[in-house]
C-alpha cells in the first residue's frame, strides 16, 4: 500500500516509493532513494518536524516535506 | 610539502583527529556544522613536514551551503596530488560510503577512516575490514578515535598499500540524480556484505528522546535546561562577585603600597591603578563567575548531542517567522559570543535566511554583555537572588521575542515563503567531563577573559588619562558627554553612559567600568567607588540593561559580519537596526517609569 510519509506512525518501517519534490537533489544525497528502507523515529513537540532513520542515521525533516514523499507499507 | 586532507560527513571525528595530530584544541562537539572553515596546520612526521587540512563536513560534493562550498572548492583544487582521508561514521556506513565515492571522483589517493568502533563493538556489530578493502580497492582504518594513538594512525596512513590510486568514474555518463541513485545502489550492495548488524540507539537513550520530543514533557525540559543554566550562573555570580571584588580590592591595595614604596609620581599611580588596573579587575570580577558556570554547561550540552535536538524541537517556532531550526543553533552560540553565532550561520543553505539570522544574532546577549546585566540587576534592581533570576529571565526572554519579531519582519520582506528544512540528529555521546572542563575553563574562558582584561586595561588607561586632561579649562570627556546628554537623558541614561557604550564598541564588557571611571573621582576599588556612584538609579539601570541588549554589535562582531557577508551596507544595517530599536525602547521605558515615579511620589 502506498501512503504519505507524514501519515505513518512512530516506530513504523516502510520503504521509499516516490519523492514528489521539485528539487529533490538534497534528499537523494541523504539517501532518500527508491526502495530504501526507512523508519519514522520521532516527531517534534509541535509535530512540525519528523525524525526519519535512514542508513543508520536520523534526519529531521519538516513534516511539510514529508507530504511529498510517498512510501510503501508492508512488502 | 605533502598535504593530508580530512573530509567526511558532519560530526564523524575529523576535527578530533586534527586536534590529536596537531596537539591543537579546535572546537569539537556533537552536532553537525561546528567546523565552518578550513583548518590547516603543519606537523612533523618521520622528519618530514606535512600540512594537515580539516574541511567542514558535507553530505555530497554539490553546493548546498557556504560550508559545503568551502569543502568542494578546496577538494577540487587540492585533492588530485594529495592523500585524502575520507571519514565515515560506522553507525551510518552507507551514507559515508556514498560520500567516499563522490570524493573518489576527484581524489585518486584516498583512505577510508571508519570511526565509532567502540559504539559498534558495544552492540556486537562487526565490520569485515579485509573484505571491505577488497570490494572498494582502498585501504581502510577502522578505529575508535578518542582512544586511538596518533602515531598508530599516522603509521597506518603512510604505510604502503597495494591498491591502485584511480579515480571513480563508473557512473560519469549519467545525469546527477541518476548517478546518486546508482551510487547508493552500489553502496547498499557493499554494505550488506561487510557488516554483521545494524546499529540502534540503546533503550534508555531512546526513552530520553521520547521525553525530549513529547509535547507534555519536551517544553518543560527545554525551559528547565535554559533556566537552570541561567539560575546557576546568576546565583554563582551573586555570591562570588562580591568575594572577587574584595579580593581585587586587596590586590589594588598591594599595588598601591608597592607604588608608594617605589616613590612613583602620584599621576602614574592614579593612571595605572585608577585607570588600567581598576577597569580590568572590575571586568574580571563581573565576568569570571558567570563564565565558570556558563561555559562548562554549554560545552556539556554540545558534547552530549542536545543542540540538534533543541533545533529539531524549535523549528516549528522559527518556521512561524519564516526561518528554521538552524537559527536556534546560531542563537544558542550567540550566548557564548556573537562572533561565533554569526560564523555559525554558514550552516544555512539559503543566503537571505542566513543574513537575517546574522542580523538578529546581536539580540542575544553574549558573554560580554551578560555579566553586565547580572551586575546591574543584582546591584540596582533585585533584593533577592530569586527576584534577580526572574528579572534577568524576563529581560532575555523579551529580547528573544524582539529577535523573532525582527526575523519575521525581514524574512517577510525578503523571503516571504516557508522554506524546507533538514537536519541531522546525531546519536548521544558520553561526555568526557575532564575534556569539557579543560576546554571550557582553561581554554575558552581564559581566552575570553584574557582578551577582555587586555582591552579593558588599555581602555581604562586611555579614558583615565583623557579624563585628567583639560584643554582651555574644558575636559574632553565632559565635552562629549555634554553633547550626548540630551539624547542620553531622553533614553533614561546620560551622556556619560552613552559615551561608555560608544567606547564599549571595542569590547562590550568595558561599558560598566568606563561609566564608573568617568562618574567617580576615585578608583573603582579604593574608597568603594561603585557604591558611591549615585548617578545610576533604578530607572537608569533598567534603561542600561535594555540598551545593552539592543545596541550596535562590538567591533569584533561587526568585522565578522563584514567578513562573512562581504557587505559594508549590511554590516551598517546590523549596527543600525538594534541601536534604533534600543533607543526607541529606552525612550518608551524611561517615559513610562518617570511618569509612574512622579505618580507614585505624588
Amino acid at each position: 500500500m502506498i501512503v504519505n510519509l507524514k501519515d505513518i506512525k512512530i516506530g513504523q518501517s516502510v520503504s521509499i516509493n516516490k519523492i514528489d519534490i521539485e528539487n529533490k537533489k538534497r534528499l537523494l544525497e541523504l539517501g532518500f532513494v527508491e526502495n530504501k528502507k526507512i523508519k519514522k523515529e520521532y516527531e517534534s513537540i509541535d509535530k512540525k518536524m519528523i525524525g526519519i532513520k535512514i542508513d543508520g542515521q536520523i534526519i529531521g525533516l519538516r513534516s511539510s516535506m514529508c507530504e511529498n514523499i510517498y512510501v510503501k507499507v508492508g512488502d | 610539502m605533502k598535504n593530508l586532507i580530512l573530509v567526511g560527513n558532519p560530526n564523524v571525528g575529523k576535527t578530533t583527529l586534527f586536534n590529536k595530530i596537531t596537539n591543537k584544541n579546535e572546537h569539537t562537539g556533537n552536532w553537525s556544522g561546528k567546523t565552518v572553515g578550513v583548518l590547516s596546520q603543519e606537523f612533523n612526521y618521520n622528519g618530514q613536514k606535512i600540512n594537515i587540512t580539516d574541511l567542514p563536513g558535507v553530505y555530497s560534493l554539490q553546493k548546498n551551503s557556504v560550508e559545503e562550498q568551502v569543502t568542494i572548492n578546496y577538494l577540487k583544487a587540492n585533492s588530485k596530488d594529495n592523500r585524502v582521508l575520507v571519514f565515515v561514521d560506522g553507525t551510518s556506513l552507507q551514507k559515508g560510503l556514498f560520500l567516499y565515492y563522490q570524493v573518489k571522483q576527484y581524489a585518486p589517493d584516498c583512505i577510508l577512516i571508519i570511526t565509532m568502533k567502540d559504539i559498534l563493538d558495544s552492540k556486537d556489530i562487526n565490520i569485515d575490514v579485509k573484505k571491505f578493502e577488497k570490494l572498494i580497492q582502498t585501504k581502510i582504518l577502522y578505529l575508535s578515535l578518542p582512544t586511538c594513538d596518533k602515531n598508530f594512525i599516522l603509521e597506518k596512513v603512510y604505510e604502503e598499500d597495494a591498491y591502485e590510486k584511480n579515480l571513480f568514474e563508473e557512473f560519469n555518463n549519467l545525469e546527477y540524480e541518476e548517478k546518486i541513485i546508482k551510487t547508493y545502489e552500489k553502496c547498499d550492495i557493499i554494505y550488506k556484505q561487510v557488516i554483521s548488524g545494524e546499529y540502534s540507539m540503546p533503550l534508555h537513550l531512546k526513552k530520553l528522546d521520547t521525553l525530549l520530543f513529547n509535547r507534555y514533557t519536551g517544553i518543560p525540559i527545554l525551559i528547565f535546561m535554559f533556566t537552570f543554566v541561567l539560575w546557576l550562573s546568576i546565583s554563582f555570580s551573586n555570591h562570588f562577585q562580591s568575594v572577587l571584588y574584595s579580593f581585587f580590592n586587596q590586590v589594588i591595595l598591594v599595588f598601591n603600597n608597592f607604588f608608594q614604596l617605589l616613590k612613583c609620581p602620584p599621576i602614574i599611580n592614579e593612571i595605572v591603578i585608577g585607570g588600567g588596573l581598576s577597569t580590568s579587575f572590575f571586568v574580571a570580577s563581573v565576568m569570571i563567575p558567570p563564565m565558570l558556570i556558563f561555559f562548562p554547561l554549554f560545552s556539556f550540552i554540545e558534547e552530549v548531542g542536545l543542540i540538534p535536538r533543541i533545533a529539531f524541537n524549535l523549528d516549528g517556532l522559527f518556521s512561524k517567522v519564516y526561518s528554521n531550526g538552524k537559527n536556534a543553533i546560531s542563537m544558542m552560540l550567540g550566548f557564548g559570543c556573537n562572533c561565533v553565532g554569526v560564523t555559525s550561520t554558514r550552516i544555512f543553505e539559503d543566503e537571505k535566511l542566513r543574513r537575517v539570522a546574522i542580523l538578529t544574532n546581536n539580540f542575544v546577549p553574549c558573554n560580554g554583555r551578560l555579566p553586565m546585566i547580572f551586575f546591574l540587576v543584582i546591584t540596582f534592581l533585585a533584593k533577592s537572588m530569586w527576584s534577580a533570576f526572574l528579572i534577568i529571565i524576563s529581560f532575555i526572554g523579551f529580547n528573544i521575542f524582539i529577535s523573532l519579531v525582527v526575523s519575521l519582519v525581514f524574512n517577510k520582506l525578503y523571503i516571504n515563503q516557508n522554506n524546507n528544512f533538514l537536519y541531522e540528529i546525531p546519536i548521544y555521546k558520553k561526555p568526557n567531563i575532564i575534556k569539557i572542563l579543560r576546554i571550557s575553563l582553561l581554554e575558552k574562558a581564559c581566552y575570553v577573559l584574557g582578551k577582555s582584561i587586555t582591552f579593558s586595561f588599555i581602555a581604562g588607561l586611555i579614558v583615565f588619562i583623557i579624563k585628567n586632561i583639560n584643554i582651555n579649562n574644558t575636559n574632553l570627556l565632559i565635552l562629549i558627554s555634554n553633547f550626548l546628554d540630551p539624547l542620553g537623558s531622553l533614553m533614561g541614561l546620560s551622556g556619560v553612559i552613552l559615551l561608555a557604550f560608544i567606547i564599549g564598541i571595542s569590547a562590550n564588557e568595558i561599558v560598566l567600568p568606563i561609566t564608573f571611571i568617568i562618574y567617580s573621582n576615585q578608583s573603582l576599588f579604593l574608597n568603594n567607588g561603585i557604591q558611591n556612584t549615585d548617578q545610576i538609579t533604578f530607572i537608569t539601570a533598567i534603561c542600561m540593561i535594555i540598551f545593552s541588549l539592543n545596541h550596535f554589535p562590538c567591533f569584533a562582531s561587526l568585522s565578522t559580519i563584514k567578513k562573512e557577508t562581504n557587505s559594508t551596507k549590511f554590516t551598517l544595517l546590523c549596527a543600525i537596526v538594534p541601536t534604533f530599536i534600543g533607543i526607541i525602547f529606552c525612550i518608551i521605558t524611561n517615559f513610562i517609569l518617570q511618569s509612574l515615579q512622579s505618580f507614585l511620589i505624588f
